[in-house]
């Protein structure tokens, strides 16, 4: 979203905001890309950082998400790419706050949580209260909505 | 080995995070060597280990199957080894000592003895190698520690298994210099690879210089530098055609101690002080040779050892045939008091000389099993133990014969 500054596990050097200003600013396309430095991090980096930002292991990650182990890996080598659902059960085993969470998605190539999803509401409230996947999953039941764990995504 | 199910997954993850690390001594594409320690295990007296990782694509995986059985002296002890999808690592001690590349840089060539005595225990190291189908491949200065109990020889992150009739290795790596030349893709690289790498590293301790440097040749040439029976040595060894080398580390270790007699007496008292650890092939002639050990010497052989060893099991063959029809006789022949015992006895001594010359002699012949692994290359010493296991043989026939016997007495047959 606008105005997002780095996030906890060290963001980008620029704000997005201060970006995006200079793009709309631009003459050309090309007057905008050859002056701003655009890295971004992959999603492997991301989640690496993270992972180390918070202390965790890789195993104790991959139990807390609840993804199956081999995909959970390569995702960290970077080999695999993961769906939306699966990016929040990583995001849930990393113990991401939902700024993290939101980033971990983007990087992934998937939407943003979005608090007028119904699911997603459920999925923003789980992940701020700093619930488990496991909770998290427990209350999308209760709720009648599609777990994360089994749909596959 | 195949990239790890699931469960192997977690628990081999769990093994890796469970390590602490101290120092990254290396870190590449291929992979990184660093020193770890396992927490809570110092009061076990367990001292800084290495962890060495390497990707997939380079390693064989098979090797690492088998490194943990091949125990040696001069191999550090393998604590673990286990694999993750992208990925094999091994554990092994951490080896104390200078390597032999810092040593001769610092003080230059070695003198024959001390030099005979590293390329022994380094033909030790690769033997036991070799017996497990493991060829090392990188037989260099580099990876050659000089410990307090020996030469002991690390780095097996691109040693691969011999294969029967494949036309070249998948990965070329090594140490320039030390590398032969099947290395570079000129054919698949066996035992003699490493003998080639051994004598380099031999030319090298001799003379002070590796052996892709200017003044190498000049030095081994050099009978002031280098005496011209060990010159003949290292090229022999290092011959282009690996037909032409010593066909065997053992071979290569008989051929320098034979040339540099002072050397023999450390490294023998240094083989008897290894009784107390645990090595699997040990001085035990209570023990038949498998076929597997047979086979396996067999194909690293030269051509007159091997023509030697079929000659005896064709005698061996001969004589049991033998035996076999006279005690085939001792039934059908009428007028014999004890037939049945006649052909059992008949039947034993046929089974043992069958054994002697069929499995046996040949293995004393080839250094298979018992009688290999570069220690006892020396042929009395292989007399002596195949003339124990003659000995232990006959006594267990002699005692079989008396109670054939008494047998036969009692029922009278």
């Amino acid at each position: 979203m606008s105005g997002e500054r780095g996030e906890t596990a060290g963001g980008p050097v620029r704000l997005t905001a201060e970006l995006l200003e200079q793009l709309l600013a631009s003459a050309t396309p090309e007057q905008y890309l050859a002056r701003a430095s655009l890295e971004e991090r992959s999603l492997a980096e991301y989640a690496e950082a993270v992972r180390e930002a918070h202390g965790l292991k890789k195993s104790q990650v991959i139990r807390a998400s609840g993804l199956n182990p081999t995909f959970c890996y390569q995702i960290f080598e970077g080999t695999r790419r993961p769906g939306r659902d699966s990016a929040i059960m990583l995001a849930f085993g990393l113990g991401c706050s939902l700024v993290e969470a939101q980033r971990l998605l983007r990087l992934a190539g998937a939407s943003e949580l979005w608090s007028r999803n119904r699911r997603d509401a459920i999925i923003i409230f789980c992940l701020e209260h700093g619930m488990s996947r496991a909770q998290t999953d427990d209350e999308l039941w209760r709720l009648g909505e599609k777990t994360l764990l089994d749909g596959e995504a | 080995m195949d990239a790890p199910t699931d469960t192997q997954l977690m628990a081999a993850l769990e093994k890796d995070e469970a390590y602490c690390v101290e120092h990254v001594l290396a870190s590449g594409e291929a992979g990184s060597t660093e020193v770890v320690s396992r927490p809570g295990a110092e009061h076990l007296g367990e001292g800084p280990l290495v962890r060495k990782r390497v990707k997939r694509d380079v390693a064989n995986v098979e090797v690492f199957s088998r490194l943990s059985s091949a125990a040696d002296k001069h191999l550090p002890r393998v604590v673990e080894t286990y694999d993750l999808p992208d990925q094999v690592v091994i554990v092994r001690e951490y080896v104390y000592g200078a390597s032999l590349a810092s040593c001769v840089a610092e003080a230059g060539r070695m003198g024959e003895t001390a030099a005979a005595h590293v390329a022994a225990d380094v033909c030790d190291a690769v033997t036991t190698l070799h017996e497990q189908g493991i060829v090392h491949r990188d037989v260099s200065p580099r990876n050659v520690i000089l410990s307090p109990r020996g030469a002991v020889l690390i780095d097996l992150g691109i040693a691969r298994t011999y294969v029967e009739g494949a036309p070249r290795d998948t990965t070329r790596l090594g140490t320039w210099g030390f590398a032969s030349p099947e290395q570079y893709g000129f054919a698949q690289t066996d035992g003699r690879s490493d003998v080639y790498s051994i004598g380099c590293l031999l030319g090298y301790m001799l003379t002070g210089v590796t052996p892709d440097a200017e003044g190498y040749a000049a030095a081994l040439a050099d009978s002031a530098v280098v005496r011209p029976e060990l010159r003949r040595i290292v090229e022999k060894a290092c011959s282009f055609e690996p037909s032409e080398r010593y066909q065997s580390a053992g071979a290569l270790r008989a051929v320098v101690l034979q040339a540099v007699p002072d050397a023999v007496a450390t490294s023998d008292s240094w083989t008897s002080g290894a009784a107390t650890l645990p090595n699997a092939r040990g001085d035990n002639y209570l023990t038949l040779v498998t076929p597997v050990q047979l086979f396996g010497a067999f194909r690293v052989s030269d051509g007159t050892r091997k023509l030697g060893s079929i000659a005896v099991a064709l005698l061996g063959v001969f004589l049991g045939a033998l035996f076999v029809l006279a005690a085939s006789q001792a039934i059908t022949f009428p007028g014999q008091q004890y037939p049945v015992t006649l052909m059992l006895l008949m039947l034993f001594i046929g089974a043992y000389l069958a054994l002697l010359c069929v499995v046996e002699a040949p293995a004393a012949i080839l250094g298979a099993g018992k009688y290999g692994g570069g220690r006892h290359s020396g042929a009395s010493a292989r007399l002596a133990i195949l003339g124990k296991w003659a000995l232990f043989g006959a006594s267990v026939l002699g005692v079989a014969f008396f109670a054939l016997l008494i047998f036969a007495v009692v029922l009278n047959v």
